[in-house]
């Protein structure tokens, strides 16, 4: 069973897909601080994580993506986030040079449907 | 006290070498203040001979202030305004000619010359026509920069306010479609979490939409004020009473501290609302068992009350954002606690309506205590204090 670890200070969210996640036959784990989210991806290894981009502060799914690439650089990362309606500022980790600087292989804006977050999980974790 | 220097980059337009130089000379040992602004004028200040380098020169500089003669020998002062004006600039024109008349003076201001003098003129007439045109330029740029400042909070505001009201919204919609797509996958006690947790969203979501009801209400100063005579002792009392359930429930010890029967004048509702949300964040914010401390006293005629609690407290960078729109903590201390980050912020505009200020003293994990000093509003003491 692939392990997926959550990240997000959205209780609900968190609840949410863990739930969703766990009928697709995945092992999910959650945190809700991104400060213990590198002891926690020790402890669990997870074969990817999702984040949330705005937690505690502004910026911290880019710090903590940036911390968890720098440990495990094959790691997978989802990056979750709300930020586009709130500012109108459009970014994305398609091109090799934006990945470089967001250290997420991937953003998808919130509301994610779980759909698709299945078929990028799985584009991302081979069985 | 000035504590700024505004340079004012003022050109001259004139035929005449010698007016030039006279008038350069003038502005440029010219300084006068704008207690307004607070800042003091000085100039810098060149010249040019005929309409033709006036056209060469404000293509590549912008000019706060032109002094232009009317009648050049290769350009009217008319038609160089108008030129001015269609580039848009934010230009101040004061017009001078020998041949005054009474018609080009009305051109001259119809286009947009701010005055108007006549040659010959004195050094002290000329400063006086600049620095009214001075005054008028930087009082009018000011009222933009305040315009534009209040549309980019106004921005903001409803940026973030949106996202406030989108995120309920999200889990709403999340356990909606978790719900209709699992269902069948589900235990009753799996299904019933998940419908409270989607009511919780709902009264949160209401509670944002209450408290910003009040915040505009008290921003846009569009509530009557009215200032009565309130036992504040009381209202402490009945504010408690309010909550008794929740405090009950949460084993909070509370006590209140009145040194005084204190006597205010002021408006009942801006009262209420910062004691009854000082009192409520010392019960929400407090731990299991914990303890709330009410204490007000008379600081030279001005009511000062302080409301602590023995509860999860702040750090120090939490404190700092603390009154701002839509501020919360957010913590796995507080992720259970409803709040909508508009409180603190409506009681901070509330208290500066008495000239008051709000502040704080917070030691994480330790408690936090909250003291609002509102000037001159306490009526009487009968204590004699």
């Amino acid at each position: 069973m692939k392990k997926i670890l959550l990240v997000d200070d959205d209780k609900d969210f968190l609840i949410q897909k863990k739930f969703e996640l766990e009928q697709e036959e995945y092992l999910v784990e959650t945190c809700s601080e991104s400060g213990e989210a590198i002891e926690h991806i020790k402890r669990f290894t997870p074969d990817l994580v999702i984040l949330d981009l705005i937690m505690e502060e502004q910026d911290s799914g880019f710090v903590l993506s940036y911390l968890i690439k720098k440990e495990n650089r094959e790691l997978p990362i989802i990056m979750v986030t709300s930020v586009t309606q709130l500012t109108g500022i459009d970014f994305q980790a398609i091109m090799e040079n934006e990945r470089e600087w967001i250290k997420a292989d991937i953003i998808l804006t919130k509301p994610v449907r779980t759909d698709q977050l299945v078929s990028e999980i799985k584009r991302m974790v081979k069985d | 006290m000035n504590n700024l220097t505004e340079k004012i980059k003022a050109l001259i337009v004139d035929d005449e070498k010698g007016m030039c130089l006279g008038t350069q000379r003038i502005l440029g040992d010219f300084s006068f203040p704008i207690e307004e602004l607070d800042t003091s004028v000085n100039f810098d200040v060149e010249y040019v001979c005929s309409g033709a380098d006036f056209y060469k020169v404000i293509e590549n500089k912008k000019y706060d202030l032109v002094v232009m003669d009317y009648k050049l020998p290769d350009a009217n002062g008319l038609e160089l305004l108008e030129y001015l004006n269609g580039k848009g600039a934010d230009t101040g024109v004061l017009m001078i000619t020998a041949y005054a008349t009474f018609e080009t003076a009305v051109k001259a201001t119809k286009l947009g010359a701010y005055d108007f003098i006549a040659k010959p003129f004195s050094p002290d007439e000329l400063k006086y026509s600049v620095m009214n045109l001075v005054k008028s330029i930087l009082l009018s740029r000011n009222v933009r920069k305040f315009q534009e400042e209040k549309k980019r909070i106004r921005f903001e505001f409803v940026s973030v306010l949106s996202h406030e009201l989108k995120s309920p919204l999200n889990a709403l919609e999340g356990y909606i479609d978790m719900i209709s797509r699992y269902h069948g996958k589900m235990d009753d006690s799996e299904l019933k979490t998940y419908l409270e947790r989607a009511k919780t969203r709902t009264v949160s979501m209401r509670k944002l939409v209450m408290d910003l009801l009040d915040l505009t209400r008290f921003e846009s100063g569009a509530r009557n004020r009215e200032c009565v005579d309130i036992a504040f002792n009381e209202l402490v009392s009945e504010s408690l009473n309010n909550i008794r359930e929740e405090i009950n429930s949460r084993g909070i010890a509370v006590e209140a501290v009145f040194d005084a029967e204190y006597n205010i004048v002021a408006d009942r509702t801006e009262i209420e609302m910062i004691v009854n949300n000082l009192i409520s964040n010392s019960v929400k914010y407090n731990k299991q068992g914990g303890r709330v401390m009410i204490k007000t006293e008379n600081k030279d005629g001005d009511l000062l009350c302080a409301v602590s609690d023995t509860g999860i407290g702040m750090t120090e960078q939490e404190q700092t954002r603390l009154f701002k729109d839509f501020s919360r903590i957010k913590n796995k201390d507080t992720e259970n606690i409803l709040g909508s980050g508009l409180g603190l912020s409506t009681i901070n505009k509330i208290v500066s309506l008495y000239d008051g200020e709000i502040t704080v003293n917070s030691k994480y994990g330790v408690g936090s205590t909250f003291t609002v000093r509102l000037k001159n509003i306490i009526k009487e003491v009968p204590n004699g204090n």
